[in-house]
């Protein structure tokens, strides 16, 4: 059988996409490390101002904004007193915690009950926001000087628990964290200084996610930041850095930030009520309820502000395996495609200024499209060196441009973490990212393109989404 | 089409590494850059440390000859110590504080800030703003008064805060004024520091607090309520409990609903309950009855019974919350 056809088509498709595959991936690189100038510019900005940004008097006074925290937890038991442990502790002159346990199989009510000395309160949860599950019982600290809520529902999803936190909260603000994230002491303090600010605008802020595998936990604390032990989680380290730090500092420089992290995200109350709070069948229900948010006070024509404030860290655990993390990559793919469809009429469209003519365009070509054509690339590339259709050296070198670019991009963003934040102290732990940064490209980047194709196959294919589940190692506190 | 030939390439892969390489060597010179101002920093410090630690846990009579020991610390070590001695003022009260600021003064710290007001960064006009607030001086009022109208917001900002640290009341009026429009000064800001200013002397905080509650201005109505609400400005009760009712905006009207679960007594619950009209603003319906609510008493509490069947479910929970205590007699706003 000849080759000859398969050759041609190959010379065909090198010779029309060749310069323009070269050119995206120029554009993408790019385009991070300009997301990564306007991040330090957003950084340089906060760190001056810091040592006069009035923390502590924030911390005391009585016009600070009232704070509920929301944890939606399932099955959370091995995390869920270190968790709640760490937020009821959190600097903050009025916050309370509002746990809603999602019909949780394991023990998360019973050691909540057991530690908190809780009881059943005739406390009520109806609220604007329409919630799914059926409640169960509402229970409430003996001791009512601590600000707990914990309310017990079936099993209903995230999104739906999140809703029934929304309509119990009392408090004008309201933060979405996970159930095994651990803030960082000062957290709300900054991640609510914006709404203090500018109190009529800002209408949602986000902290940063950092991965807490390998950090040292004590009390509820994050006292000893340190690299994980596993490549995965090392991995994606690398990859929240640039991504979630300095990715979102970027865009919220821009002014065109469309994407708050679910693990910690801060609303107001009254904005979230009227968007009608989370969607429970989205995949991608943090990022579909900012859309939702801007979409509601474009079309209103109201002034409003998204904030992202980089100080203020959220630690969790990341998925320390490949199956893990395929799940989860899966999961993120198939929420971005959803929501980038279901909004897609505000593409282009000028109405919707930066976010419909800058963000979500870049969404679209770069966060969505971008593992397809990794995909196409890991494929033709190969198959062109097997058949002697491409120059080896040549396909070689135009590689490593390729990759030796994203890895410019990366010590750009080490380079700007060091400067501003530093969180990882240890010169072990330096290089260790050095070398994950360099692992990135070889495979890992490869493998969350396939995952994240197959994410966004299955949404197109009407398959049913699966949430899977995280094994917690827990924090292993003392 | 772009055209690549290998020189290119090869190029741009050469230039390429040495950035990566000289990017990875900027942060390892940051990072031993860092280390080594720490370790310098750190070595100056616990040359002072124990001399101001001294001071803040000294009994009465032994507080001068402590001051005396930090006031005597020498020219090159002295930057080190006035930071010190400014980031303890947090944490301290009374004579131990009185003695602190003399040896600032003696020192000349507050004259290098007020000096430093006029400086031509902002940041080192709002660093000097935050060094005269903390030092809380009189002497410093008028340099802070001035950065209230400054170019930057940020040192506009940090000036209301020192002048909520300074405690003078007379400066009540002029903390409103930079809630003017365009100011930008936060409303939180500006009521701390009311707040700050009031804890010490409320009587003198009346009349710019009631001034303000009829101001034209909706955020300095909204900062006034809060701030009389706060410092239980009794005298001001009447006035918060008119704008629930009369003020045009909903976000007054929210914040004086509020503010009456601290002000208002049996005399406020008509106007509470007025407030629950279905024809009011949802935010304020809500912060009315959320007011009845936390009153407590049966007559508050009556005013809830309508809302049990209210369209509103926040409303129908409260009103739930309020429990077996409901009755149907003196139902109805």
């Amino acid at each position: 059988m000849t080759l000859d056809p398969v050759r041609d088509a190959l010379v065909t498709f090198f010779d029309v996409t060749g310069s323009w595959l070269l050119l995206y991936f120029f554009l993408i690189n790019s385009s991070y490390l300009l997301l990564i100038v306007l991040a330090s510019v957003n950084f340089g900005r906060h760190l001056r101002r810091s040592p006069f940004a009035g923390t502590t008097a924030a911390a005391r006074s009585p016009l600070t904004p009232g704070v509920s925290v929301l944890l939606p937890a399932y099955n959370e038991a091995n995390v869920i007193l270190d968790s709640v442990r760490s937020v009821l502790d959190l600097r903050y002159p009025d916050h309370e915690v509002v746990v809603v346990n999602d019909g949780s199989s394991d023990a998360t009510l019973e050691r909540l009950v057991e530690t908190y000395g809780l009881v059943r309160s005739t406390r009520g949860v109806e609220g604007k926001i329409p919630v799914r599950g059926d409640l169960r019982g509402v229970w409430v600290p003996t001791d009512d000087s601590i600000p707990l809520v914990v309310v017990d529902k079936e099993n209903s999803g995230r999104s739906d628990s999140l809703n029934m936190g929304v309509n119990v909260a009392s408090r004008d603000l309201v933060v979405m964290v996970d159930a095994d994230s651990i803030l960082d002491p000062d957290a709300l303090l900054v991640v609510s200084k914006p709404f203090a600010d500018d109190p009529q605008n800002v209408v949602a802020t986000g902290g940063v996610i950092r991965a807490a595998n390998g950090c040292r936990v004590i009390g509820g604390r994050v006292v000893d930041v340190r690299m994980p032990r596993s490549a995965v989680a090392r991995i994606q380290v690398v990859e929240y850095l640039r991504s979630f730090l300095l990715g979102r500092a970027g865009w919220s420089q821009a002014n065109a930030l469309i994407l708050i992290s679910g693990a910690f995200g801060m609303f107001r109350r009254d904005v979230l009520v009227e968007a009608g709070g989370l969607d429970p069948d989205s995949i991608g229900e943090d990022f579909e309820l900012v859309m939702r948010i801007h979409k509601m006070m474009k079309d209103g024509g109201r002034d409003y502000r998204v904030v992202f404030v980089a100080e203020p860290v959220s630690w969790t655990e990341v998925p320390d395996t490949l199956a893990v993390l395929g799940r989860q990559r899966r999961r993120w793919h198939r929420g971005l495609w959803e929501v980038l469809w279901g909004y897609r009429r505000m593409t282009f469209n000028p109405r919707y200024g930066r976010i419909g003519m800058v963000a979500l365009p870049y969404y679209w070509l770069f966060e969505l499209c971008a593992p397809l054509l990794e995909v196409i690339g890991v494929i033709v590339v190969p198959l062109g060196l097997l058949l002697g259709v491409i120059n080896v050296p040549f396909a070689i070198a135009f590689l490593l441009v390729a990759y030796v670019y994203a890895f410019f991009v990366t010590c750009a963003a080490l380079l700007v973490e060091e400067v501003s934040f530093h969180r990882y102290a240890r010169w072990r732990d330096l290089g260790s990212i050095v070398l994950a940064s360099v692992a990135e490209n070889v495979g890992y980047r490869q493998l969350t393109a396939v995952w994240r194709l197959q994410g966004w196959w299955a949404s197109l294919t009407r398959k049913k989404a699966v949430w899977g589940t995280m094994t917690r190692a827990g924090f292993g506190s003392s | 089409m772009l055209v690549l030939s290998w020189t290119v390439l090869v190029w741009t892969l050469t230039v390429l590494c040495a950035l990566c390489v000289a990017l990875l060597l900027a942060t390892v010179a940051v990072r031993v850059g860092r280390g080594v101002l720490a370790r310098r920093r750190e070595a100056l410090v616990a040359q002072v440390r124990p001399l101001v630690l001294e001071v803040l846990t000294a009994e009465d009579d032994e507080v001068a000859p402590a001051c005396e020991k930090v006031a005597a610390v020498p020219e090159p070590l002295w930057p080190t110590a006035e930071r010190y001695v400014l980031a303890a003022f947090d944490s301290v009260r009374g004579e131990v504080r009185d003695a602190l600021v003399q040896v600032l003064l003696d020192r000349g710290t507050l004259a290098r800030a007020v000096a430093a007001t006029t400086a031509r960064s902002a940041v080192r006009r709002a660093r000097a703003a935050e060094v005269v607030g903390l030092v809380g001086h009189v002497d410093g009022r008028r340099s802070i008064v001035r950065l209230l109208s400054d170019p930057s917001v940020e040192v506009r900002t940090v000036a209301a805060r020192a002048l909520g640290q300074l405690g003078d009341p007379h400066v009540a009026a002029l903390l409103l004024g930079a809630l003017r429009p365009g100011s930008d000064v936060p409303a939180s800001i500006v009521g701390t520091a009311l707040i700050g200013i009031g804890e010490a002397d409320t009587t003198a905080l009346e009349p710019a607090l009631e001034g303000a509650l009829a101001d034209r201005d909706e955020i300095v109505r909204l900062t006034a309520v809060a701030v009389a609400a706060e410092l239980l400005v009794l005298p001001t009760a009447r006035y918060v409990g008119e704008r629930v009712l009369h003020d045009p905006s909903p976000a007054v009207r929210v914040q004086a609903a509020r503010a009456l679960a601290r002000l208002g007594g049996a005399w406020a619950v008509p106007t509470l309950a007025s407030a629950t009209a279905p024809t009011e603003d949802p935010g304020v319906r809500l912060a009315a009855a959320r007011t009845l609510l936390d009153m407590g008493t049966p007559t508050a509490l009556d005013h809830l019974a309508p809302l049990r069947d209210d369209l509103d479910p926040d409303l129908r929970r409260l009103a739930l919350e309020a429990g077996p205590t409901l009755t149907t007699e003196g139902a109805g706003p």
